[in-house]
C-alpha cells in the first residue's frame, strides 16, 4: 500500500503530481469497483479539478501541508457539499448534501482531494457491510468475504489503493473492525474529539468519526487535520520508546472467544513488545460480560428514535435485515435504556481504572478474521458464536467508555486474512496513544 | 377497625398503620425478634400510639393461637407466608389480607410479560419475523436487569462512585 507520508514528500518536491495520484486512484476504482463495490458515488470530475488546482498551488509555493493534493474518500454517511449522502440506503438515494460536514470542510481546508463516497452497512447499522441498499461490499483480500463494517467500503478502498486514506465512523467498532479485517490502520478518536456535525447518526452518544489509513502515521495526519485549527499539534509524531512503555493486557472476556489464529498473533505481538523492553501487566474490566447487553439497548433506543418516522412512511426503502432490526429496536423499554445508560457509565469508570498505571491497553481489535459473506456464525475457541456478537466483542467497550482506540495490522491467519491488534489510550491523551501505536507498528514490522 | 400485622420487624409499617388508625381502633403487631419488638414499642410510644397499638413479642407461627379475631385487615410480611391459611380464618367476612412481599424488581414489568406483549404486537403489525429476534433481545434485557450494578430502593443509597 502507498502511504500518504511517503507520497506527500514526493508531491512537495514536485516528483509526482496530485493529478497523477488522483488518476491512479480513479483507475483503480474503475478496475476494481465492479467487483468490490467499495464506492457508491465516484466524484471523478470534481476530484480531478481539485487535483489540478492543488498542483497549481503547490507549484506556486503555496503548499498547505501533507494532505494537499492527496486523494482520499469519505464514508457515504458524511456530507460532502453537492454530492449525495446515501447512508448506504435507498431511503436517501436522492439526498444531496447542501453543505460539507465539519470533518469534510476541515479536510478540504487541508487540501485533500475527494475521489468519492464509500459503501457501508445501511445506516451504519451492522458490522459486515453486506446489507447495503447499494449491494454488499467485498473484501479486497478475498472477495468471498466481508470487509467488515460498517465502514467496509472505506477499508476496502484504502486496502486496494482506490484512495490513500479515508474517513469512517465508529459506533461499536465500525472503523476498527473493517481496518482489522482489511489489514489497515483504523483510529477511533476519543468521543467528542472529532465533530459528528453533518454525519448521519446511528447513536449520537456512541458515534465517533475518524480515519482509516495505510499506516499509523497516515492515520495521525488525517486525524490531526480533522481537528479545529487551535487543537492541531503537528503533522508528525515520534514513536514512543518501547522500553519505556507500560501496556495493560486485558484478560478474561477479551481473550475468551477468539479465532485461534487471532489469539496466537495477538499473543505473539504482546510477547514481541515485552522482548523489546515494554512492560506488560494483566488488567481487567470486571463487568466486561455486561457490555454487549448495555450497548445493544443504547444503540437500539437511539436508532429507533432517529428512524421512527421513516420506518412507518418508507419501510420499503430499507434493506429487510436493517428494517427488521430497527423495528425490533422500537420494543426497548425506557427503564432498560436507563439501566444501560448507568451500565455505560460503569464501564467507562472500569476502563479508566484498567488504564491506571499503564500507558495503553492491548487486546485484539477483532475476535475473528473477515467472515465469509452470508455467514451467520464463526468458529472460535470453545464453539461457534453469532458473527455480529463476535465482530463487536473487542471494539464496542470503548464506544461505551469513549476512550481513544486504534487498530493496527499484526499478522495474518493461515488463510492469509489480516488480523488487528488494538491499543486503547487515556482520555485527553490521543497523541500519546498514537506515539505508542507508532512504536508497536514498528515492532511488528521488525 | 381491628388490624393484625404479622412480622412487624422494626415497626416501619406498624407506625404507618398506627397513624391511620382511629383512637378506638386496635392494631396488634406480632414480631419474633425481641430487639425489634423493643425498638417498635419505643417508636409507638414516641409517636403517642400506645393507646391503640399492642406489640406482641413472639414468633407469629407459635403464638398466633393467642390472638382473637376477627380482624378487618391483616398485613402479612415476607417470611410468614405459611400462615396464610390460618390468617384467613381470623379475617372478618369481607376483610382484607395484604401480602406485602413484592420487592421492587418484581414490580417491574417482567421480561416474560414484556416479551409476550411485544410478540403479540409484532404479529398484529404483520411482522412475524420479529418474534425470534425479540427473543434474542429479551435475553439481553434479562442480562441487563440481572447485572449486579443495578440499584433499587432495597439497597444502600447510591453514592457518587456507583
Amino acid at each position: 500500500m502507498t502511504t500518504i507520508s511517503e507520497v506527500t514528500e514526493r508531491v512537495a518536491r514536485g516528483e509526482i503530481t496530485s493529478q497523477k495520484l488522483t488518476e491512479e486512484c480513479l483507475s483503480k476504482i474503475e478496475a476494481l469497483n465492479a467487483k468490490l463495490n467499495a464506492f457508491i458515488t465516484v466524484t471523478a470530475d470534481e476530484a480531478l479539478a481539485q487535483a489540478r488546482q492543488a498542483d497549481k498551488e503547490i507549484a506556486a509555493g503555496r503548499r498547505i501541508g501533507p494532505l494537499h493534493g492527496i486523494p482520499i474518500s469519505l464514508k457515504d454517511l458524511i456530507d460532502q457539499k453537492g454530492v449525495r449522502t446515501s447512508a448506504g440506503s435507498q431511503l436517501r438515494r436522492d439526498h444531496v448534501a447542501a453543505e460539507d460536514a465539519v470533518v469534510t470542510a476541515r479536510l478540504r481546508d487541508a487540501g485533500a482531494v475527494f475521489v468519492g463516497k464509500t459503501n457501508l452497512h445501511e445506516f451504519a447499522f451492522g458490522t459486515t457491510s453486506e446489507d447495503s441498499g447499494f449491494g454488499p461490499v467485498r473484501n479486497p483480500i478475498d472477495t468471498s468475504r466481508s470487509p467488515g463494517g460498517s465502514s467496509g467500503g472505506s477499508a476496502a478502498a484504502v486496502a486496494s489503493g482506490m484512495s490513500l486514506g479515508t474517513v469512517g465512523t465508529d459506533t461499536g467498532g465500525s472503523i476498527r473492525i473493517p481496518a482489522a479485517a482489511c489489514g489497515i490502520v483504523g483510529l477511533k478518536p476519543e468521543w467528542g474529539h472529532v465533530s459528528t456535525s453533518g454525519v448521519v447518526p446511528l447513536s449520537r452518544q456512541l458515534d465517533h468519526v475518524g480515519p482509516l489509513a495505510a499506516s499509523v502515521a497516515d492515520a495521525w495526519l488525517l486525524y490531526n487535520a480533522m481537528q479545529p485549527h487551535e487543537n492541531q499539534i503537528g503533522d508528525q509524531l515520534d514513536p514512543a520508546p518501547l522500553d519505556g512503555l507500560r501496556f495493560g493486557k486485558l484478560s478474561g472476556y477479551f481473550f475468551d472467544r477468539l479465532d485461534a489464529d487471532v489469539e496466537d498473533r495477538v499473543r505473539d505481538t504482546i510477547a514481541k513488545l515485552q522482548q523489546k523492553g515494554a512492560a506488560v501487566t494483566e488488567v481487567s474490566v470486571p463487568h466486561a460480560a455486561d457490555m454487549a447487553a448495555i450497548y445493544l439497548h443504547l444503540v437500539f433506543g437511539d436508532a429507533a428514535e432517529y428512524h421512527a418516522r421513516t420506518l412507518v412512511t418508507r419501510p420499503q426503502d430499507y434493506t429487510t435485515p436493517v428494517r427488521l432490526r430497527l423495528e425490533m429496536a422500537r420494543y426497548v423499554l425506557a427503564e432498560d435504556y436507563i439501566r444501560a445508560l448507568r451500565g455505560k457509565a460503569l464501564i467507562a469508570r472500569e476502563v479508566d481504572r484498567a488504564l491506571d498505571g499503564v500507558d495503553a491497553l492491548v487486546l485484539p481489535a477483532l475476535a475473528i478474521p473477515a467472515p465469509p459473506l452470508g455467514a451467520q456464525t464463526m468458529p472460535v475457541k470453545g464453539g461457534a458464536d453469532a458473527v455480529r456478537t463476535l465482530m463487536l466483542r473487542c471494539s464496542q467497550p470503548f464506544n461505551l467508555s469513549g476512550h481513544p482506540a486504534i487498530s493496527i495490522p499484526c499478522g495474518k491467519t493461515r488463510d492469509g486474512m489480516p488480523i488487528g491488534v488494538q491499543l486503547v489510550g487515556h482520555r485527553s491523551r490521543t497523541p500519546a496513544l498514537v506515539q505508542a501505536a507508532l512504536a508497536v507498528e514498528a515492532a511488528i514490522a521488525s | 377497625m381491628r388490624i393484625l400485622e404479622i412480622g412487624a420487624a422494626r415497626g416501619d409499617v406498624t407506625l404507618i398503620l398506627a397513624a391511620a388508625l382511629a383512637h378506638d381502633g386496635l392494631l396488634i403487631a406480632m414480631e419474633g425478634d425481641a430487639a425489634n419488638v423493643a425498638h417498635t414499642r419505643d417508636r409507638i410510644r414516641a409517636g403517642g400510639y400506645d393507646d391503640r397499638v399492642s406489640v406482641m413479642s413472639g414468633e407469629p407461627g407459635r403464638f398466633l393461637h393467642k390472638v382473637r379475631g376477627p380482624f378487618d385487615v391483616i398485613v402479612l410480611h415476607p417470611g410468614h407466608e405459611t400462615l396464610r391459611g390460618k390468617l384467613a380464618q381470623l379475617l372478618r367476612p369481607g376483610g382484607v389480607l395484604i401480602s406485602g412481599d413484592r420487592k421492587y424488581s418484581e414490580k417491574d414489568m417482567t421480561i416474560a410479560e414484556w416479551l409476550a406483549q411485544a410478540k403479540a404486537d409484532a404479529e398484529k403489525r404483520g411482522l412475524p419475523e420479529l418474534v425470534p429476534m425479540l427473543e434474542g433481545l429479551a435475553k439481553a434485557t434479562e442480562q441487563l436487569r440481572a447485572a449486579d450494578w443495578n440499584d433499587n430502593p432495597d439497597k444502600d443509597t447510591p453514592r457518587d462512585h456507583d
